[in-house]
C-alpha cells in the first residue's frame, strides 16, 4: 500500500507524464485484450462487396427477417443485408440536392427498408433472375422495387498496397506502434519517478524504491484495466496477456540500475 | 558549551570505541580528473568533522563516497561489520521538490519504521521549524522560497530522517552568520543528545574554525591536514 500510495502521489506530482503513462497502459491493455476486434477494424472483408449483388426497396409491412431467412436458404445466395430505416433516410437526405423536393418528400413519406442480396460469383444470369423473381413473389409485386444486378470489379491489389498491408498486419501494426509509444511514455515518466524515489530512498530506510513504486503502480493499472475489459469481453487472450507480462518485465529493467538524481528542466 | 567540555562529554560516554567509516588509500577519478587521491580517514560515531578546501578540492566527492553514491577506483571504504550506515544528506543543490510546499518536502523523511505515528513526526518537524524560523513559511512552494529558507528546509528534512551520519555540503552557503550559528547549535544539540555524527563540507575555513570539531583539509583531492580546528 505504501508504494501504491507513492505511485498515486507521483501521478499527481508529474501530471502530464504520469496520466499519459496510465492512459497509454490502459489503451495498450485494451488493444491487446480485444485484438480480434482490432483485426476486424482493419479487415477489408465486410467493407467492400466483391460479389455480384442487387438492391431492393421493400415496404415496411413485410416481415423482412423472414424474407432474408428464406432468401439465404436459396443456392447461390451468399449474403442478405437489411439496412436500417434510419440509414435509408440518411441516404435520401444526401440526395436533397439532386432530386426534386416533391419527389423527395413523397419518398420519405413511404415507409420502406432497403435490402442488399449478394450472389455467388459463378452464378449464371438465368439463375440470378430466378432469385430476383423469387424475391418479388415472396414480397408481392406492389411492395418491392428491385435494382439491376451489379457486378463490381474485383479489387486487384499490389503486394505492397497499404490497404492490403493493413488488412493483413493492421492489428499487429497498431499494437506495435502503441508498444513503442508506451515505452517512450514509460521512459519519460521514469525520469520523474526516479528523482521522486531517489529522495525517498535517501531520507527513509528503504531500497529499490523506484522499482517497487513503478511495479506496484503498473501491475495495479494493468490488472484493473484487464478486469474492466474482461467484464465487457470475457474472452481469455492468453498470448496477448503473456505479451503484456513480457512488456512489464522489460519496463522494469529501466529501474534496475542504481538511481541517480538528475536535474530536470 | 566550549570545545573541551564537549570532547570530555563524548569521551566519558565511551562513544569512540568503534568507527563509522574507515577510508584506506581511497582514490576517485572522473575520467582523467583525479577527484580524490589516496585519502586515509577514520570517522568515529558522534564526531563533528569539517571538510574544508577550495572549490574542486574533492569535498563533494568525499561526501558522495560516504553516502554510497560513488565507488572508489582504488582503496576501500570500510564500515563496521560491513553494515550499511544510514546517512542523510544536505545536498549542495538542495534537491527539493520545487512544485511542492515546504511542508510537503519535509514529509519525504517520514519513515513509519522510525516514527511511531505521524503525530510524533509532526511534533519533531514543528519543533525544528520553530527553532529555525520556518514555521510560518510551511505552506510556501519551494519555487517561491528564498535561498535561506530552502537551505533550512533541506537541513530539517535531513535531520528528520534521524540519520546516524549527517552529510552536509555547504549547508550555510545561503545563510547569514546568525542563521549559520543557529544551525550549528542545532547540529551540536543533535550531536550531543542523539550521538549524531556530522560531516560538514565548507570552503569557508574561517567559519568552521569557530565551531568545535575536527577539520580535514583537502587540496586537489589530497588530504593535507586532519586534526582539531583549534590547531589549524
Amino acid at each position: 500500500m505504501f508504494y501504491l500510495n507513492h505511485f498515486l502521489k507521483s501521478l499527481t506530482s508529474f501530471k502530464l507524464n504520469g496520466l499519459l503513462f496510465v492512459l497509454l497502459t490502459v489503451i495498450l491493455t485494451t488493444a491487446l485484450h480485444n485484438r480480434s476486434y482490432v483485426q476486424k477494424l482493419f479487415s477489408l472483408a465486410n467493407k467492400t462487396i466483391t460479389r455480384p449483388y442487387f438492391n431492393a426497396l421493400v415496404t415496411n409491412d413485410v416481415n423482412l427477417n423472414t424474407v432474408a431467412r428464406k432468401l439465404k436458404k436459396l443456392p447461390g445466395v451468399e449474403a442478405v443485408t437489411i439496412k436500417k430505416v434510419n440509414d435509408v433516410k440518411d441516404e435520401l437526405g444526401s440526395l436533397k440536392g439532386e432530386l426534386d423536393t416533391d419527389v423527395l418528400n413523397s419518398l420519405v413519406n413511404i415507409n420502406y427498408t432497403s435490402l442488399t442480396v449478394e450472389l455467388g460469383r459463378s452464378l449464371q444470369a438465368r439463375s440470378q433472375s430466378l432469385i430476383r423473381e423469387y424475391l418479388t413473389r415472396l414480397v408481392g409485386k406492389d411492395s418491392i422495387t428491385i435494382s439491376d444486378i451489379k457486378k463490381p470489379k474485383i479489387l486487384k491489389m499490389k503486394k505492397n498496397d497499404p490497404y492490403l498491408f493493413l488488412n493483413n498486419w493492421g492489428d499487429l501494426y497498431l499494437i506495435g506502434l502503441l508498444t513503442v509509444i508506451w515505452f517512450a511514455s514509460c521512459f519519460s515518466f521514469s525520469k520523474y519517478l526516479n528523482n521522486y524515489s531517489y529522495l525517498i530512498e535517501k531520507f527513509q530506510r528503504k531500497k529499490k524504491v523506484g522499482l517497487k513504486i513503478f511495479s506496484f503502480g503498473l501491475v495495479t493499472t494493468v490488472t484493473a484495466s484487464l478486469l474492466g475489459n474482461l467484464y465487457f469481453n470475457p474472452k481469455v487472450a492468453i498470448i496477448e496477456w503473456l505479451f503484456m507480462i513480457t512488456l512489464i518485465g522489460f519496463s522494469l529493467i529501466i529501474f534496475k540500475q542504481k538511481m541517480e538524481y538528475k536535474k530536470l528542466v | 558549551m566550549n570545545q573541551e567540555n564537549l570532547l570530555n562529554l563524548k569521551s566519558s560516554k565511551g562513544l569512540r570505541n568503534t568507527f563509522l567509516f574507515h577510508l584506506e588509500g581511497v582514490s576517485v577519478n572522473f575520467g582523467t580528473v583525479h577527484a580524490l587521491k589516496n585519502v586515509n580517514l577514520t570517522i568515529n560515531p558522534g564526531e563533528v568533522l569539517f571538510i574544508t578546501g577550495k572549490s574542486g578540492a574533492g569535498k563533494t566527492t568525499l561526501l558522495n563516497l560516504l553516502a554510497g553514491d560513488l565507488n572508489s577506483k582504488a582503496g576501500k571504504v570500510i564500515s563496521p561489520d560491513h553494515k550499511t550506515v544510514f546517512t542523510s544528506q544536505v545536498f549542495q543543490d538542495l534537491r527539493l521538490m520545487e512544485n511542492k510546499s515546504c511542508e510537503e518536502n519535509l514529509w519525504v523523511s517520514y519513515d513509519p519504521k522510525i516514527y511511531k505515528n505521524k503525530n510524533e513526526y509532526h511534533q519533531d518537524m514543528m519543533e525544528l521549524c520553530n527553532v529555525l524560523g520556518v514555521k510560518d513559511f510551511l505552506s510556501i512552494k519551494m519555487k517561491d522560497a528564498n535561498g535561506g529558507l530552502k537551505q533550512k528546509v533541506a537541513m530539517i528534512r535531513a535531520l528528520l530522517s534521524k540519520p546516524q551520519v549527517l552529510l552536509a555540503d555547504e549547508p550555510t552557503a545561503a545563510l547569514d552568520k546568525e542563521s549559520a550559528m543557529k544551525l550549528f547549535e542545532i547540529l551540536n544539540f543533535y550531536n550531543v543528545r542523539r550521538n549524531l555524527t556530522v560531516v560538514w563540507a565548507s570552503h569557508n575555513r574561517d567559519l568552521v574554525k569557530q565551531f568545535p570539531g575536527k577539520i580535514v583539509h583537502l587540496d586537489g583531492g589530497k588530504l593535507i591536514y586532519s586534526g582539531h580546528a583549534c590547531f589549524i
